[in-house]
């Protein structure tokens, strides 16, 4: 325990020296073109905000409902030692029907005309 | 399958080979005798015809009045693109290439004036000799 | 024990510690514009220590980019501007810290140690996207989404790649995984080391999958609006990502630390391990050209799935049939 907190101090430690020791020699030459929003050379307009392009958000509820799946499976491999029954029973059917899912499904899920 | 291997297969064969670039200036490139470079103009020869200035694509050369009363042209450098339109428009054959190709300046003056384009006020470094 | 600290200790402060993180990352970033140029039949980076072979460039590039002017924005919280860049290095160098490297030295052990690292692993793009929030720039925000549609894209490959090496060794214990392995990972199953090796490829956007920060589309991506230090913190996060990958990969298919058995050069094979990982990474910058996002999608939900559940099915009919 004393070796992690003592990793991740250190490195936060030495990261934000490096960080105020650039603040500390770099010159200070702050301008209004430096400190406004980088926008490819032109000037900035409008609001940062923009509508989220949800074409593919069903691939986002499918790994959503997977990774759980996979995580599952993974706690159930190490609880039982990597051999049993039950895990090879778990394994085939879940992963069955996870990728029977992806196989029916995958066309519709890059149509984005049914997405967006 | 097979196309991946084979890409890395390339990949790995030229890593192992000669590189291409040339390391300038400690490594040159050799041009030959004759390359199309620094545009001198002699001041003997040249008739004032503005034929260079009127062919001339990138609109680099302008005429200036020197001393004798006559007009000879000057090369901007920061347009020309070594193009030779003007040397093969030219009908007395004053303008000439050399074969000074390490065309630099350390200001954002590029401009060559006629005085500064006579013929022996470039010395061309031929061949692959290094310049360091 | 050298210099009498305890192992661990040792392992946070030198190897995979913070010296193997700052070392990897000034190798790393040499080593692939070396390679890179190599192979494009071009030189690289040879000015800075030329009989060196420019190895001291990333050190010269550091000096130059510490003395640049640090400009935060004023459209944005300043604090948090400054501060997320370092949470994601130390975010991205926490799965380092159950990985073991040699009998003795590892920073955390926990006897689900390496579970636990592929379970950091996949905290890491929350991090990121954090960072693109706070820059406020339309750039990073295009880029965080293209990194969280990736990571939808090879989290559940790498889950079931990892479930694969899991089954055959029964264990998830740092040091157990490699004691186990009286025949290499990447032998015992190919079609697994494979299935990681492209997720790994995926997660620290590697060409062909270098979508969140394609520079012809967006600038840079999530790490647009970054200058001076905050650009060596928030840019080199992304190798100690990948450094973080190889040792996972090196003690879970590689063998770890075997055929050694003491500290020293234990340590010394899992370095050449990670080294022989990380060349052919570094080399995919010269080989593919980039993906569009719903090309890695496809990629990722079809073939490569494809392939970590053939990895698993082979995995439990070695367990069944006895092997290892």
């Amino acid at each position: 325990m004393t070796a992690l907190l003592l990793f991740l101090a250190l490195l936060f430690a030495a990261l934000a020296a490096l960080v105020y020791v650039g603040y500390r020699l770099a010159p200070k030459k702050p301008s209004e073109v430096k400190e406004r929003r980088f926008e490819a050379g032109n000037p900035p307009y409008g609001e940062v905000k923009r509508r989220l392009v949800a074409q593919y958000v069903g691939y986002i509820y499918l790994v959503t409902a997977a990774e759980a799946v996979a995580g599952l499976l993974i706690v159930y491999a190490l609880l039982s030692g990597g051999a049993s029954p039950g895990l090879f029973a778990a394994l085939a059917l879940s992963l069955a029907v996870v990728a029977a899912f992806v196989a029916a499904y995958l066309r519709v899920l890059g149509d984005i005309k049914r997405w967006s | 399958m097979i196309v991946h291997v084979k890409l890395f297969a390339v990949a790995l064969k030229n890593l192992f080979e000669k590189p291409w670039t040339v390391r300038w200036p400690e490594e040159r490139r050799d041009y030959g005798p004759a390359p199309r470079g620094f545009i001198v103009n002699d001041k003997s020869k040249c008739i004032s015809c503005q034929l260079c200035e009127a062919v001339c694509p990138a609109k680099a050369i302008k005429f200036h009045l020197e001393e004798d009363g006559k007009r000879y042209p000057g090369i901007d450098w920061g347009r020309c693109i070594l193009c030779g339109y003007c040397v093969d428009a030219c009908p007395t054959g004053s303008l000439r290439h050399t074969a000074h190709l390490e065309i630099t300046w350390d200001s954002l003056d590029t401009y060559k004036k006629p005085k500064e384009m006579t013929p022996g006020s470039v010395a061309a470094e031929v061949g692959d000799k290094s310049l360091v | 024990m050298i210099v009498g600290l305890p192992s661990d200790v040792l392992a946070a402060l030198i190897f995979p510690g913070i010296a193997g993180i700052l070392g990897f990352l000034v190798v790393a970033i040499w080593a692939e514009r070396k390679l890179v140029a190599r192979v494009q039949w071009r030189y690289g980076p040879l000015y800075v220590s030329k009989p060196l072979g420019g190895f001291l460039q990333p050190i010269a590039d550091l000096i130059k980019l510490v003395f640049s002017e640090l400009v935060l924005p004023r459209h944005t919280n300043r604090l948090l501007f400054a501060l997320t860049p370092l949470l994601l290095f130390v975010a991205e160098a926490v799965p380092v810290v159950f990985i073991a490297v040699a009998p003795g030295l590892v920073i955390f052990h926990h006897s689900y140690g390496l579970a636990l690292a592929v379970v950091t692993w996949l905290l890491i793009p929350v991090f990121l996207v954090g960072m693109a929030w706070a820059e406020a720039d339309k750039f990073t925000y295009i880029g965080a989404v293209r990194e969280i549609l990736l990571t939808a894209a090879y989290e559940v490959p790498l889950l079931l790649s990892v479930l694969a090496m899991f089954i055959l060794y029964g264990t998830a214990d740092p040091y157990a995984v490699v004691e186990r392995q009286s025949l290499w990972g990447i032998l015992l199953n190919p079609l697994a080391f494979l299935a990681f090796y492209i997720s790994l490829a995926m997660s620290t956007t590697r060409f062909p999958f270098e979508i969140p920060e394609a520079e012809p589309e967006v600038v840079l991506g999530p790490y647009t609006e970054y200058g001076s230090t905050l650009f060596i913190l928030s840019f080199g996060a992304n190798y100690v990502k990948m450094y973080a990958g190889v040792l996972l990969g090196a003690v879970l298919f590689l063998g770890g630390w075997s055929p050694f058995g003491d500290l020293l050069l234990g340590a010394l094979a899992v370095v050449a391990k990670t080294a022989l990982l990380t060349v052919p990474l570094l080399l995919l910058r010269a080989i593919y050209p980039r993906y569009r996002i719903d090309q890695a999608l496809r990629l990722g939900w079809s073939k490569l799935l494809a392939l970590a559940v053939a990895a698993v099915a082979l995995s439990a009919a070695l367990k069944a049939a006895g092997v290892a």
